[in-house]
């Protein structure tokens, strides 16, 4: 029975070993924000749907370089951190006012994820427009023993607060247009 | 030295989960749906289209499979190393299998034998469906994601998602057939009912590519919506069915000619998509919305969303039980 023990222990330490980080996990985690801002849903998705400017309202980006066009389109983004997101474009569908992207690169100094997949959604709403900003992303070390500042519970949190920060600079750059 | 491993962790392990099984009946087919954020599997009576019961999982199980001999459900627990065994004729989960890893794709060969992809040591292990034992295990590409067994047990499709390759596997003498290139990022798979064809969705790509499983080649490619993420094959093996997680939608795909014939609009970032065996209606996992949407196939329309536990991310069709 010693034998059988220490074999299992053996046995849960390379199983530990073998769970290194690769570019993707699986376990998916999900962040949902959502802001009102008083300006016609026409205004806020144009400002919405143009990838390489993000750099006008999200208060985060110091920097932007834009490369290629359509679908092919890629944003090089730099945070305040020093952080770089890479984001490829998926779809921007102006009929639903949706617009889709993705991470090409992993920077944990940017946000504490190895992938995340976005989407950006305006509505028409009473009071003028909702836009939803919604991420399906994955923790920065998808092992099974990821530090406290790599795990998802990290990942979320970063992830929120990138995005809220982003919907609240984009609610100021549309209201107090004029 | 693996051997004796495995067969210390079937030894301290294995004895709790031989419990009598009873056959379901196979008059009709249930629609399982897998949740991994709230750890649930649900059972839809097709019939009604809803949920009839949720089997709770202890942990966050990701992919699972049916055997088609016992009708007991597995699924991969890939946080714990565990995998999840569901009986669904008495609705209730067993002890789970302790293999150990960071267990992802699953798949069955009817005969007591799982097959289950390790996510981050880049292998398939080939598990004793009874005690958990590891039988043996065989190098793949990275990360390997959905896998994809024969009926007859003899070959097993692995898509390595971080090699963009599919692994086709002698899984009797344990051997690897070919490693065939596909497109960027490949996750899902879905072989046709004749087995003769096995289409793989290259989720980075947003492409599929079509294998012949007789030759062993990518005979086709079609572009789909980006970031496909499910696949399935109709029984009548008149269409595929794609599950595009970025647009929200099910691409219908003609399966002779492999073009696209319509789209059709469903939750956010759907994922798994299974089709009944009577071909009309097909159910997709939506994983942001926590719901499944009910598609009318000949009809080519949602025709029901039923809200389900959180994090669903995989469909099977197996029979009605219990």
């Amino acid at each position: 029975m010693a034998t059988r023990l220490h074999l299992l222990v053996i046995l849960a330490a390379m199983a530990w070993y073998t769970a290194i980080a690769s570019a993707h996990g699986p376990t998916p985690q999900k962040v949902d924000e959502k802001v009102t801002i008083k300006a016609p849903p026409a205004d806020v998705w144009k400002v919405v749907r143009d990838f390489g400017t993000i750099g006008s309202w999200h208060p985060w980006v110091t920097d932007i370089k834009v490369e290629g066009s359509g679908n092919e389109t890629t944003r090089t983004l730099t945070l305040k951190s020093g952080g770089i997101l890479i984001d490829s474009l998926d779809t921007v569908d102006d009929q639903a006012m949706t617009i889709d992207y993705r991470l090409q690169n992993e920077d944990f100094k940017a946000l504490p994820v190895s992938s995340y997949s976005d989407e950006i959604t305006v509505k028409p709403v009473a009071s003028g427009s909702e836009v939803e900003w919604i991420s399906r992303l994955y923790r920065a070390d998808t092992g099974n023993e990821p530090s406290e500042d790599k795990n998802d519970e990290a990942a979320v949190k970063g992830s929120s607060d990138f995005i809220k920060a982003g919907l609240d600079g984009l609610k100021v750059k549309l209201e107090s247009k004029k | 030295m693996k051997a004796m491993l495995a067969a210390a962790a079937g030894l301290a392990l294995g004895i709790l989960v031989s419990a009598p099984i009873k056959a379901a009946t196979a008059a009709g087919q249930n629609v399982y749906v897998l949740s991994q954020d709230d750890g649930v599997l649900s059972i839809i009576d097709p019939n009604a289209d809803e949920i009839s019961a949720k089997i709770n999982i202890p942990g966050k199980p990701a992919a699972f499979a049916i055997d088609p001999t016992s009708h007991f459900a597995f699924a991969t627990l890939p946080d714990a190393g565990e995998i999840a065994v569901v009986d669904p004729v008495h609705r209730t989960a067993m002890p789970s299998l302790k293999i150990g890893g960071q267990p992802f794709g699953i798949a069955t060969d009817g005969a007591g034998r799982l097959f289950v992809g390790d996510w981050s040591a880049n292998r398939i292990s080939v598990v004793d469906a009874k005690t958990g034992a590891v039988i043996t295990t065989i190098a793949v590409g990275r990360s390997p994601a959905h896998l994809a067994a024969t009926r007859d047990g003899s070959r097993l499709y692995v898509a390595n998602r971080e090699s963009d390759s599919v692994s086709v596997i002698d899984i009797r003498e344990h051997k690897i057939l070919a490693t065939m290139p596909v497109g960027h990022a490949p996750f899902a798979l879905g072989l046709s009912p004749d087995e003769g064809k096995l289409v793989v969705a290259n989720a980075q790509a947003a492409t599929l590519s079509i294998v012949d499983t007789q030759n062993l080649k990518v005979v086709a490619s079609s572009a789909t919506r980006p970031m496909p993420y499910g696949v399935a094959i109709t029984a009548d093996n008149s269409e595929i069915l794609v599950s595009n997680q970025h647009s929200g939608t099910v691409s219908i795909f003609d399966a002779q000619t492999h073009r696209p014939k319509t789209e059709i609009k469903v939750g956010r970032f759907p994922e798994g998509v299974a089709a009944l065996a009577n071909g009309r209606k097909a159910y997709v996992a939506n994983w942001f919305s926590a719901s499944v949407s009910v598609l009318d196939l000949a009809a080519g329309t949602e025709i029901k969303r039923i809200k389900c536990p959180e994090g669903p991310r995989m469909v099977v069709i197996g029979a009605a039980g219990g």
